[in-house]
């Protein structure tokens, strides 16, 4: 025979007339035009042109007796799904219920701030954190949930100082990670933060009018008093401690440069573009705040081309979602990212522990307890990690967590960078496997790996430089050549 | 073909360690095969060779030694230099053995042909750090015939001796623990 | 042949030196005898670039007088006498850039670029030399080069010279170049790691991605298959492992692609050198199979070292001039070429930043010279430079 081939994936994308991409098991892409494609399916491509050499180093023909090049085949599958093996590092602990927010797209049915019996009790907290430890993985995260965790700021400090003795003791390494609107964080508890090194994480939804509308308070004046939580945490931890992110509801559909900016004139160096999320009061409110996927892409689309020209005219922010799938699409490497994993991490990678003391694969699968649906609690924090990963969750986990496997993924040219997502289409589509088609999670994520490949088949040096300089965590003027395109 | 099967085990290990996945859904059908199949993955999981991550490592100068030592190549003769004198001996060394050198006690003329300078190295004696040498071929001999898993450290310490019976009794030889001529000679050692 | 390997010292160093008296040469400044002569009878000998008169030095065992060229042997050096031979061999040069133990002259690979042509001989001798010398070496030599031909041949002979290096030289690194195919064999490369010595680095090239490229430029085939599976192999032992790539005709236009394979396959690999041709042995032959002007190999080193050093792998390049590389590479280009065959030419008298360039084999001549060769004028590289963004001061 004059070649093999391995089993590849291929598509076209919309904005892309004329090509075809090809993906390798492992996810190495080449672009091919119709004519090379059919060649290469039909086993007539030349062997000595420099374009079936490409593909023979991407893995996706071979022509050895030996067959491919195994071992890195081996490797880069290895190092991507590495996490299989790994214990879980992140551990979100859902301090309370309580907060002073009524955002409408809220995931969380939020408590008034003097309602009793939404906090985490000592019991749990101190179960919770044997949990924690029996965890082997190298570095353990402690994040913080609400509710708003400034109510429960008592149990935080106690969590983290026995956390943190813990930690010590067994030369182990431990983060902590805060999330608040920063509004009912006093100097005293912002001291506590940067002596313990927590890093706070707050919502900043863009400018004012389209903060405030989307992040209801009672005095209507949640972006003010934001923007000066995130002056004042910086002041006392330090401007690296402070981080943001965006939720992006209809309100902010039309602003994709003045969300960008606001961010850059507060001095973040990252941002986040989070579409909203279809549970817990963001159903309800789904016909006031919501949106089609394809208008969220036409946001995202222009607000990545928007970031594009601010760092190349000297400011440096990523996003940190394009961040996170170019290194999946341009590197070997494995990310760490729960939500986007496949097999999917949920259970396995990061655990919830919530208020009452039961435990969930993930914060989704809380909410959807919340809504009656209990089948991904994977137990209570008095049970061992063993008996939690033997739970009936886990199994749905398991089952329907494999993207590569599943019905339309499976043959879908980008599920090499893609994860699977059983708790989202439990929530959407009442089914762990549902339905790619109407699948709002495929939608997006096919649309995003649309707008990064025109980006990567377009090879605009200045626009690449932009988006090699967020997966390499480099300002733009350290790449002084952007390289081999590949 | 061949490869394919094991390029399937490749792609689906991570299933296949969460558990989400039969074998049999895997097309492995018979007993044997299953063996081969998961069996084989767990051995290589001891091979496993994962990449680093590169991504921002700082511009470090790890290798600024190397940089400055890039470019050599063998130079055996390039700095050698001739001698108008030349080698003399003039009195029989006082070193051991001098049984090899040649009209001991005659002041040679400084032509550089009668020159031998003594080997300062003894013969007949194994010196320690002959027979350390030689533990060292043993111990990787051991090693790679499955007798040995410790350092190659040139030591004949319990283990190496244990490695040593072990494969004496594998050989059907007297199980001593020593480097004798017929174990050196089954494990295709030489002896110099 | 009977023959030795000896450490030159001054009487001086050699009493406060750890070194075994028997194996001194005792290195004298002028034919003045020392007073303190009280240890001549138990060191090998004694060395002087004067004539020694023989009474005075009736003394040693050795005599070494009247070297013809001064300077070539300085205390701190090894080197190896041969009987009924004039010469005498420098094996470590104490001070010098590119000590290199010579392993073997035989080779498994013919690269077409070889500048050392290997031979098929019986050198087992050199095992023994190299032996003799590592005790004799400077200990806190910061680094030591085992080359060849090709070491991996010497096969277990290779576990007793680290195992050697480790005991004696504990603090030195050793660089080792190798073809890497012997690593091919899972067990081997396991017996190298058991010794444990604590600082090698291999120095394996991988010339292309491309199978057959690699397999024609080391003219031999399977080549890149038993490289790339050493290379696996030295990998699952954490070898640290440099990837070195001599940039030619044959594998430059898909020098992109290497570092792209490099980056998806190889990121275990601590650095990459791209290399010049060094105008020696098989290179001078196949000139004409070879030969590309590294003027013309600027935009695929741009493409291939940048695309491996903004993803953060370690880059160099050696043997590349400045003035024929483009001023963006500049801050990744070494002073590469050992100092012992290291030459600057006419034009380098002026050029202002000779100081931090390679320059060029001492071999090179008019058809291996670039025609990009020329002075670099201090203000004009200072823009380039700057363009570069690189910090290095000018001279």
């Amino acid at each position: 025979m004059n070649y093999e081939t391995l089993p590849f994936r291929y598509g076209r994308l919309p904005g892309l007339s004329a090509q075809v991409l090809v993906t390798s098991p492992v996810g190495e892409y080449l672009f091919l035009s119709e004519d090379d494609f059919l060649k290469l399916a039909n086993f007539k491509l030349d062997r000595t042109t420099e374009l079936y050499r490409d593909l023979r180093n991407r893995q996706i023909v071979c022509d050895s007796e030996r067959g491919p090049f195994l071992r890195g085949l081996e490797a880069q599958q290895r190092t991507r799904k590495q996490f299989v093996n790994e214990d879980p590092a992140l551990h979100i602990f859902v301090l309370t219920l309580r907060c002073d927010h009524r955002c409408h797209y809220c995931q969380v049915t939020p408590k008034h701030a003097s309602e009793r019996g939404f906090d985490m009790g000592g019991a749990a907290a101190n179960a919770a954190l044997d949990r924690v430890f029996e965890s082997r993985a190298e570095v353990l995260t402690i994040e913080f949930q609400g509710g708003e965790s400034a109510f429960a700021f008592p149990r935080l400090c106690r969590i983290v100082e026995a956390a943190t003795a813990r930690a010590n003791e067994t030369g182990r390494r431990v983060r902590f990670v805060m999330a608040t609107t920063l509004h009912r964080m006093t100097d005293d508890m912002l001291a506590f933060c940067r002596d313990r090194q927590i890093e706070l994480s707050t919502s900043l939804d863009g400018p004012r009018h389209v903060h405030n509308a989307n992040r209801p308070n009672p005095a209507r004046d949640s972006f003010e008093r934001t923007v000066e939580g995130i002056a004042r945490a910086r002041a006392i931890c330090g401007h690296e401690r402070v981080a943001a992110l965006a939720t992006i509801t209809r309100h902010s559909l039309p602003y994709p440069r003045e969300i960008v900016d606001t961010y850059t004139e507060l001095g973040f160096d990252s941002i986040a573009l989070r579409p909203i999320s279809p549970f817990g009061f963001a159903v309800k409110a789904q016909e006031k705040l919501g949106y089609a996927t394809e208008e969220y892409l036409q946001f995202y689309r222009e607000a990545l081309n928007h970031l594009i020209a601010v760092n190349l005219a000297g400011k440096v922010i990523e996003e940190s979602y394009a961040a996170l799938l170019l290194t999946r699409i341009l590197t070997p490497f494995p990310t760490g990212y729960v939500d986007l994993q496949s097999p999917a991490a949920a259970g396995r990678n990061v655990l919830v522990y919530n208020y009452d003391g039961g435990v969930y694969v993930s914060d989704e699968g809380r909410m959807l307890a919340e809504m009656g649906d209990d089948r991904f609690r994977m137990g209570s924090v008095h049970e061992s990690l063993a008996k939690l990963r033997a739970s009936d969750a886990m199994r749905i986990i398991n089952d329907a967590g494999d993207a590569e496997r599943l019905p339309v993924c499976s043959d879908c040219v980008y599920v090499p960078y893609c994860g699977a997502d059983p708790v989202f289409h439990v929530a959407t589509q009442g089914d762990p496997v549902g339905h790619r088609p109407t699948s709002e999670f495929c939608q997006r994520h096919t649309g995003l790996f649309h707008i990064l490949f025109e980006f990567l088949a377009a090879g605009e040096p200045d626009a690449l430089r932009v988006l090699l300089s967020w997966m390499t965590r480099r300002s733009v003027s350290e790449l002084v050549h952007p390289g081999y395109r590949g | 073909m061949k490869w394919r099967k094991r390029l399937l085990q490749v792609l689906r290990w991570s299933v296949m360690t969460v558990g989400g996945v039969s074998t049999a859904a895997l097309g492995f059908s018979s007993a044997a095969e299953q063996d081969t199949g998961v069996g084989a993955l767990r051995d290589s999981d001891h091979d496993r060779v994962l990449l680093p991550n590169t991504l921002n490592a700082t511009a470090d100068d790890r290798y600024a030694q190397h940089r400055s030592h890039s470019s050599h190549s063998s130079h055996r003769s390039h700095r050698s230099s001739g001698s108008r004198g030349g080698i003399r001996r003039t009195v029989p060394a006082p070193v051991p053995q001098p049984q090899e050198s040649p009209q001991p006690g005659s002041p040679a003329p400084s032509a550089p042909s009668t020159v031998a300078p003594q080997s300062p190295r003894g013969r007949p004696q194994p010196t320690p750090q002959d027979l350390s040498m030689m533990v060292v071929r043993v111990q990787a001999a051991l090693m790679r015939r499955g007798f040995y898993v410790g350092d190659i450290d040139g030591i004949l310490g319990p283990v190496t001796r244990a490695g040593l019976k072990a494969f004496q009794k594998s050989e059907g030889l007297a199980q001593t623990g020593r480097m004798d001529i017929d174990t050196l000679t089954r494990l295709g050692i030489s002896i110099p | 042949m009977g023959k030795a390997i000896l450490k030159v010292l001054t009487a001086e160093e050699a009493r406060g030196s750890d070194v075994d008296p028997s194996r001194c040469l005792i290195w004298r400044d002028s034919a003045e005898v020392p007073r303190d002569w009280s240890m001549a009878r138990r060191w090998a000998g004694v060395l002087c670039n004067d004539r020694i008169d023989e009474k005075e030095s009736a003394e040693a065992a050795i005599v070494l007088d009247g070297i013809e060229t001064p300077g070539v042997i300085a205390p701190g050096d090894v080197v190896r006498l041969v009987e009924g031979g004039p010469l005498v061999s420098v094996l470590y040069r104490r001070g010098s850039n590119s000590n290199t133990l010579f392993a073997t002259e035989r080779c498994n690979s013919f690269c077409v670029m070889c500048s050392q042509p290997p031979r098929d001989v019986d050198d087992r001798w050199l095992v023994e030399e190299m032996i003799d010398t590592i005790p004799l070496i400077d200990c806190d030599e910061v680094q030591l080069g085992i080359s060849g031909g090709e070491p991996t041949l010497l096969g277990d002979d290779l576990l007793v010279v680290l195992h050697q290096a480790r005991r004696h030289l504990p603090e030195t690194g050793l660089h080792i170049l190798s073809n890497g195919r012997r690593f091919a064999d899972s067990d081997f490369a396991r017996c190298v790691w058991a010794v444990r010595h604590p600082n090698v680095t291999w120095g394996i090239p991988v010339y292309s991605d491309c199978r057959e490229i690699h397999d024609y430029v080391v003219q031999a085939k399977g080549a890149w298959d038993e490289t790339l599976e050493g290379l696996y192999n030295l990998a699952k032992f954490n070898a640290n492992i440099e990837v070195r790539v001599v940039v030619q005709r044959g594998n430059v236009e898909r020098l992109g692609e290497l570092a792209y394979f490099i980056f998806r396959n190889l990121t275990f690999v601590k650095h990459i050198a791209f290399m010049g041709l060094e105008p020696m042995g098989f290179a001078r032959a196949n000139y004409d199979r070879i030969w590309i002007d590294p003027v013309d190999c600027g935009e695929y080193l741009k493409d291939a070292a940048f695309f491996l050093a903004n993803r953060g792998m370690a880059v160099s390049l050696y043997n590349f001039p400045l003035c024929t590389l483009p001023g963006e590479l500049w801050p990744l280009a070494q002073k590469s070429i050992s100092d012992w065959k290291n030459t600057y030419l006419a034009e380098c008298a002026v050029c202002d930043v000779r100081d931090r360039c390679c320059g060029f084999f001492a071999s090179i001549d008019e058809r291996w010279t670039s025609r990009g060769i020329r002075p670099i004028s201090a203000s004009g590289a200072f823009g380039v430079a700057r363009k570069a963004g690189a910090t290095d001061e000018m001279a």
